[in-house]
């Protein structure tokens, strides 16, 4: 199992570098161009959600990520002291932008993603620090 | 990410997006859309030929904006798509509610012809 920890700050002109981090991290696993790229998909939508709801963009905040490859799983946990809790996770993909559409609005398709393309998504709070873990039952060759 | 505008002699926006269009970038298309939508342009081609990536944020402005212009009888046409975007639009079912094609040509095909 190998660990690599990451930290950066609360903006949103993060999320560019943290994919560049997540996407040097995945090369090992040869992944597919798509698969890795939901990987990347997930992580960043877990760090938007964290940066800008979590955390109003205030970059004098820390974000951490976790990463641990093993050679069947891959787990990625996001951590930052806001205050982001969110909602329980029951509907599907195709509720969510039905809600998008009839109300004209831009947000709440970050949870269905992140759960279509990750097989564990929790939240939880430590020693408050709020914690989302992401993982993934890796393919073997 | 960039967005390069072309306004074609029949009433088509081409808009040809470069980049990421990520939580950061979304907020800049929402702004090309929202002025767009003002200036009464309703036909809307989404070149995707530079598009490297796209988020949750992305799709949320054209989901945003899909019924403004459908209720003017315009619509998004979107082509060029490479394979990682087409399957975040995939994940959420998003390519069975917007028109995407391979080609500027067949986005054409598609794009209803403007009300006098």
């Amino acid at each position: 199992m190998k660990k690599i920890e990451y930290t950066t700050s609360c903006s949103k002109d993060r999320l560019a570098e943290i994919r560049t981090f997540v996407a040097g991290q995945l090369e090992q696993l040869h992944l597919s161009e798509v698969e890795k790229n939901q990987i990347i998909l997930a992580v960043d939508e877990a760090c938007a959600n964290a940066i800008i709801h979590g955390n109003n963009c205030d970059d004098s905040k820390n974000l951490k990520l976790l990463l641990e490859i093993g050679n069947n799983n891959l787990k990625v946990e996001i951590s930052d002291v806001g205050n982001f809790r969110p909602h329980e996770m029951n509907w599907t993909s195709r509720e969510a932008i039905s809600d998008s559409v009839r109300n004209h609005r831009r947000g709440g398709l970050g949870l269905p993603l992140m759960h279509r393309i990750m097989d564990k998504v929790q939240f939880y709070s430590k020693d408050k620090v709020n914690v989302c873990s992401l993982s993934k039952r890796l393919k073997k060759d | 990410m960039e967005i390069y505008q072309s306004k074609m002699s029949d009433g088509i926006l081409i808009l040809s997006i470069a980049g990421d269009l990520d939580a950061g970038s979304s907020i800049e298309m929402d702004r090309v859309i929202s002025e767009a939508l003002k200036n009464k342009h309703y036909r809307i081609f989404i070149d995707c030929k530079m598009l490297n990536y796209i988020s949750s944020a992305g799709l949320g402005v054209f989901i945003s904006h899909k019924e403004n212009v459908e209720e003017k009888d315009g619509s998004f046409v979107f082509y060029h798509m490479n394979e990682k975007v087409y399957n975040v639009f995939e994940l959420l079912g998003l390519h069975n509610i917007f028109s995407i094609v391979s080609n500027e040509h067949d986005a054409r095909k598609l794009m209803p012809y403007e009300k006098n």
